[in-house]
């Protein structure tokens, strides 16, 4: 009796709130999700049309960019996190030069949004946004597996303005063709954030590491003195300070030409630090983000070599920390070596389906070009421009208090600006994956780095159908 | 009757009982409570060594942080109108079918049912991409259709239906034929009322299943005012800040209304479940 | 969606007679299963027969299969999820029998307290699961250690060792299981007749020997049922290592599912991924089977 009750009264809400859920559907129009959810509706009930319509549309918009009086329409950004919220500031910004075009940016999740993106992808492009966000070392990956659906933004003249960007990133949003289809956004210049009073305490003098060497013995001081070891690393799914180094010697999973160079002597040599690093007691074995996080704040580590992006992130998970931190230059791997490198950054896509390429393409170019918006992401949000014009601004040169009154912007994007470009490729993903592998295996069961990148090369090469150097 | 000595034994096997249980009940409820903890505590808590295992004064300001970024007053309401909405029809869907595979012989019963369990067997990853771009083809992205039709017929639920069935007498569905009852009738009055334990086992089963589900609400969805709590949650996990003040206060208030309902039905599910299969 | 859901009226009697009722009552079944199973699983069957290059596809025949047949990363992820459910199907169901027997002992009060307890688990959403257990597994500030050292032990490196990452998997996913299948097996212990054990009784059978003269041998259909839906789970197992070790260190915890998934949605070749879904599906199919003629399957027929 009482489950029939229950069903009956749950049939009732549902009808309730199903009437409800109807009306708000239709009644929405005010609000900008609600008109989203309308155009779909009218743009699924006309799919032929409007397609057709699109591909004109996009075709005749070939060579005409940018009469903000023409350009209008509503465009759907996706993003996650702070790098949303720092677009959603901008979209004022922007209406002063295009006030027809409405912008709306999606703030998903980091995974969830590749995960749909991939998805939207794979089925045709349906459900896409009209922008996207995607990392610097996954565009080469969409680019491969889905050619078409991206905007090709030299068409739009983005070309203009290679040169404004420092050579490493503009090289990685090119596909094969050398035709822009990212436009860069933020970068990841590396350094070694480092714990101030551990230092102190061991009486480690920050400026006195200049090579990976200098880097072990001062680990091995700061371990004595104080018992917090020296990196964290999540060994078996992030090598991220592999990557760093291999940026540093100039390599990375693939040379130029494409071709697997995961097992160079380079490869090799910073995998060797690594596992020296391990082998001194001085790697803190850190499981996935959070304990990577946890490791910084809690004094378990006394540096975290990593891109300029963790600045945001110490200031936000340990503000009582105020003070605290420095960052120095990643060490060299000989005295006067190359100590720049890059770790991360992303980029904003147009994608071809959508119904207003001009609009999009110049949300995307005031973004990324103009020093207003690519300013305040820096400022609120710790996202560091690529834009190179932006590095003038007195901003860069002002002390930072949390870091211990060091102009660390100035330093970062003194490293930026000398970072060696890394080919990505499509093969990216499982290149990353087998690295990490390799990292495991090195660490974890004592294989030589050698044999270990091998293997990780000849897993790539077999998957892949790549050359091995 | 009782003498002492058996006395003496009750009183040690309850306590050997209660002793089990509530270890049992620590371990499986621990994560819960430090779920909860992280809910009431500022972000940072979570790290300190040693664990802050006691209730902080954080509730109230994790709540508005949630709130300021997911609008989660609506989110749980879209959760829940979605989670019974499938529930209802996918239990009426279920034990009509469950119903006419259990009473009934007909050409072609066994090979639909096996073809039915056969997909429980395949992982959904696979069949992620074609439905969604059946839903694109239908114009129903980012509509609650998508989300809820594609496991409407959920296998399980059919087949847990279908065992339930078994244990109907015939007898009884003959003498209802007697009387002139028509087949829908004889269904509506004679074998749901019978069937309610079986029905709330399925019915939580189904609401769990959907309260959960989380990967393809995340790809048909694409208006966050129709997020799901999952799918919000999830949102608010990112690559460099993750306050988890505001996620465990999320996921806390995402255990809630699935434990009433699962209390709620709770009774019926306990007597209900696999009742038919076993009593044959 | 109502049209479907919504049964043709009574009205329509003269069609529906004992012999055609089923097929009204199986059809809304029938017809969501066609279009929304049935369509999804044959396309992607299909696309295991194709292979695409930069977004242009073409029939492979076999070729995927073949790939996966020579593929030492496939054979690890069968190694591992085998060994995963060989070591915790029987634990878990070993402790939900356990449980379940303790819950439904007639000195017990606040039953349902316990019941629900131990059934929370089973209904936690993936992502509080997903960091709880990642932050109090943590080698270095994780609960787990710390509480572990109270006794003396040293900190385990519960995700980052290829065994004790596999040792992670199983706790978590028998912490999240075993209180849904002692749900399942408590309801099936409630139905055996109390007769039963009254006659044991008599015969002076202890409460040991009446657990497995009566308790297991009635049981059984119930515990092949568990066992059945936990090989299935455990053979998809996809959330957890996910989540918690992403399959490593050094590939020991990564799944069929897991692999699947990396395959399509990490390198885009959806192509191998279905192959890899079907390669399992026949498995899982086979698994069944076996499990039900060797057990015996009391209940059918």
């Amino acid at each position: 009796m009482k489950i029939w009750k229950l069903t009956l009264a749950s049939v009732a809400s549902i009808g309730l709130l199903a009437a409800c859920g109807g009306n708000d559907e239709g009644n929405n129009g005010g609000n900008n999700a609600g008109a989203d959810a309308n155009a779909n509706a009218n743009a699924n009930a006309e799919t032929e049309a409007n397609d057709e319509g699109n591909n004109e549309a996009g075709n005749d918009s070939e060579g005409n960019n940018g009469e903000a009086a023409d350009v209008s329409g509503e465009i759907t950004v996706w993003g996650w996190n702070v790098a949303a919220a720092s677009m959603e500031e901008a979209v004022e910004g922007f209406q002063e030069q295009y006030p027809d075009v409405d912008i709306v940016v999606e703030d998903i999740g980091r995974e969830d949004l590749y995960d749909r993106l991939t998805v939207g992808f794979a089925a045709g492009g349906s459900g896409l946004p009209d922008i996207t966000m995607i990392e610097t070392d996954r565009l080469d990956n969409y680019f491969g597996e889905f050619p078409d659906g991206f905007v090709n933004l030299s068409e739009h003249g983005y070309d203009d303005h290679e040169s404004k960007f420092p050579e490493a990133k503009a090289a990685a949003m090119k596909n094969a063709d050398g035709d822009f289809l990212a436009a860069p956004w933020d970068i990841g210049p590396a350094g070694v954030f480092y714990n101030v009073p551990l230092f102190e305490e061991a009486g480690v003098n920050a400026d006195d590491i200049e090579t990976w060497d200098d880097f072990v013995e001062a680990g091995t001081t700061i371990l004595d003195e104080t018992g917090s070891q020296m990196v964290p690393i999540d060994i078996s799914n992030d090598d991220a300070l592999f990557r760093m180094m291999m940026n540093q010697l100039g390599t990375y999973y693939f040379d130029e030409d494409g071709n697997i160079d995961i097992h160079s002597d380079e490869a090799v040599q910073a995998m060797s630090v690594i596992q020296d690093l391990h082998a001194a007691g001085l790697v803190a074995n850190t499981d996935g983000w959070d304990g990577t996080v946890t490791a910084t704040v809690n004094n378990t580590v006394a540096t975290v070599p990593f891109g300029v992006w963790y600045a945001g992130t110490i200031t936000d998970q340990a503000p009582e920390q105020e003070g605290e931190w420095d960052v120095f230059k990643l060490p060299a791997f000989e005295e006067g070596g190359n100590r720049d490198a890059n770790l991360g950054g992303s980029d904003l896509s147009v994608l071809s389906h959508t119904e207003h390429p001009e609009a999009a393409y110049a949300f995307v170019e005031y973004f990324t070009t103009e020093t207003e918006p690519q300013m305040n992401a820096l400022s609120e949000y710790g996202l560091f421009p690529s834009l190179v014009e932006t590095y003038d601004d007195p901003y860069f040169e002002e002390e930072q208090e949390f870091f211990n009154n060091s102009p660390i912007w100035s330093l970062f994007a003194d490293v930026a600006e000398g970072t060696l470009p890394a080919n990505y490729t499509s093969d990216y993903a499982r290149a990353f994956r087998y690295a990490s592998d390799a990292q495991a295996n090195v660490l974890l069961s004592e294989t030589p780095p050698a044999e270990a990148l091998e293997e990780a090369a000849g897993r790539i090469a077999n998957e892949t159908g790549r050359d091995q150097n | 009757m009782m003498t002492n000595k058996n006395k003496g034994t009750v009183i040690l096997r309850k306590v050997g009982l209660y002793t089990a249980l509530i270890i049992g009940v620590l371990l499986s409820m621990f994560p819960f409570y430090w779920m909860f903890i992280g809910a009431t505590n500022p972000s940072g808590e979570i790290f300190s060594i040693p664990p802050n295992l006691l209730p902080g004064d954080h509730l109230v300001e994790n709540f508005r942080n949630l709130n300021d970024n997911v609008n989660i007053i609506r989110v749980m309401i879209n959760s829940i109108v979605i989670a019974l909405t499938f529930t209802f029809f996918s239990v009426m869907i279920a034990s009509a079918a469950g119903y006419a595979f259990a009473k009934y012989s007909f050409k072609g019963r066994d090979a639909i049912f096996f073809t039915l369990l056969l997909a429980i067997m395949i992982p959904y990853h696979v069949t992620l991409i074609p439905l969604f771009q059946l839903m694109a083809d239908l114009g129903w992205l980012n509509t609650y259709r998508a989300v809820l039709l594609p496991n409407l017929a959920y296998p399980f639920a059919i087949f847990l239906m279908r065992q339930n069935m078994r244990s109907i007498p015939t007898s009884l569905l003959e003498a209802a034929r007697v009387d002139g009852a028509g087949e829908f009738k004889i269904f509506f009055r004679v074998v749901l009322p019978t069937m309610k334990p079986a029905l709330a086992a399925v019915a939580i089963f189904l609401f769990m299943f959907q309260w959960n589900n989380f990967l393809w609400p995340l790809v048909v969805l694409g208006d966050s005012d129709m997020y799901t709590l999952p799918v919000a949650l999830s949102s608010l996990v990112g690559m460099s800040r993750i306050d988890y003040g505001q996620i465990m206060m999320g996921t806390t208030l995402s255990t809630l209304p699935i434990m009433i309902f699962f209390l709620l039905l709770q009774r019926q599910f306990i007597s209900g479940i696999l009742g038919g299969s076993v009593k044959e | 969606m109502n049209d479907t859901a919504k049964k043709p009226a009574g009205k329509k009697r003269k069609f529906v007679t004992p012999k055609t009722a089923p097929y009204f009552f199986i059809a809304p079944a029938v017809l969501l299963f066609i279009v929304f199973t049935i369509y999804p699983v044959v396309s992607s069957l299909i696309l295991s027969f194709q292979t695409s290059t930069a977004g242009v596809t073409s029939f492979a025949g076999l070729d995927n299969y073949r790939r996966l047949f020579a593929d030492d990363l496939f054979y690890q992820a069968l190694f591992n999820t085998f060994t995963i459910l060989i070591v915790q199907v029987p634990i878990m169901l070993t402790i939900a029998v356990v449980l379940a027997v303790l819950m439904n002992s007639a000195l017990l009060k606040m039953r349902s307290f316990f019941r629900i307890a131990f059934f929370m688990p089973a209904i936690t959403a993936l992502v509080a699961y997903a960091i709880v257990f990642m932050i109090m597994l943590d080698e270095n500030y994780g609960f787990v250690n710390y509480a572990l050292s109270w006794i003396g032990i040293e900190p385990i490196a519960w995700l980052n060792h290829p065994f004790w990452a596999k040792v992670s998997l199983i706790i978590a996913i028998t912490w999240r299981w075993t209180g849904y299948n002692m749900v399942i097996l408590l309801a099936g212990l409630q139905n055996i007749s109390q007769d039963l054990y009254e006659a044991a009784s008599i015969d002076g059978a202890g409460k040991v020997r009446q657990f497995f003269s009566i308790t297991l041998p009635q049981l059984k259909p119930i515990l092949l049922f568990t066992a059945v839906l936990s090989t299935i789970g455990t053979l998809q197992l996809f959330d957890e290592p996910f989540i918690l070790t992403n399959g490593g260190p050094n590939n020991s915890t990564l799944t069929i599912s897991l692999y699947l998934y990396l395959n399509g949605f990490r390198y885009f070749d959806f192509n191998y991924a279905s192959a890899i879904a079907y390669v399992l599906v026949v498995i899982i199919a086979l698994l069944s089977f076996i499990q039900m003629k060797v057990l015996g399957d009391d209940d059918d027929k």
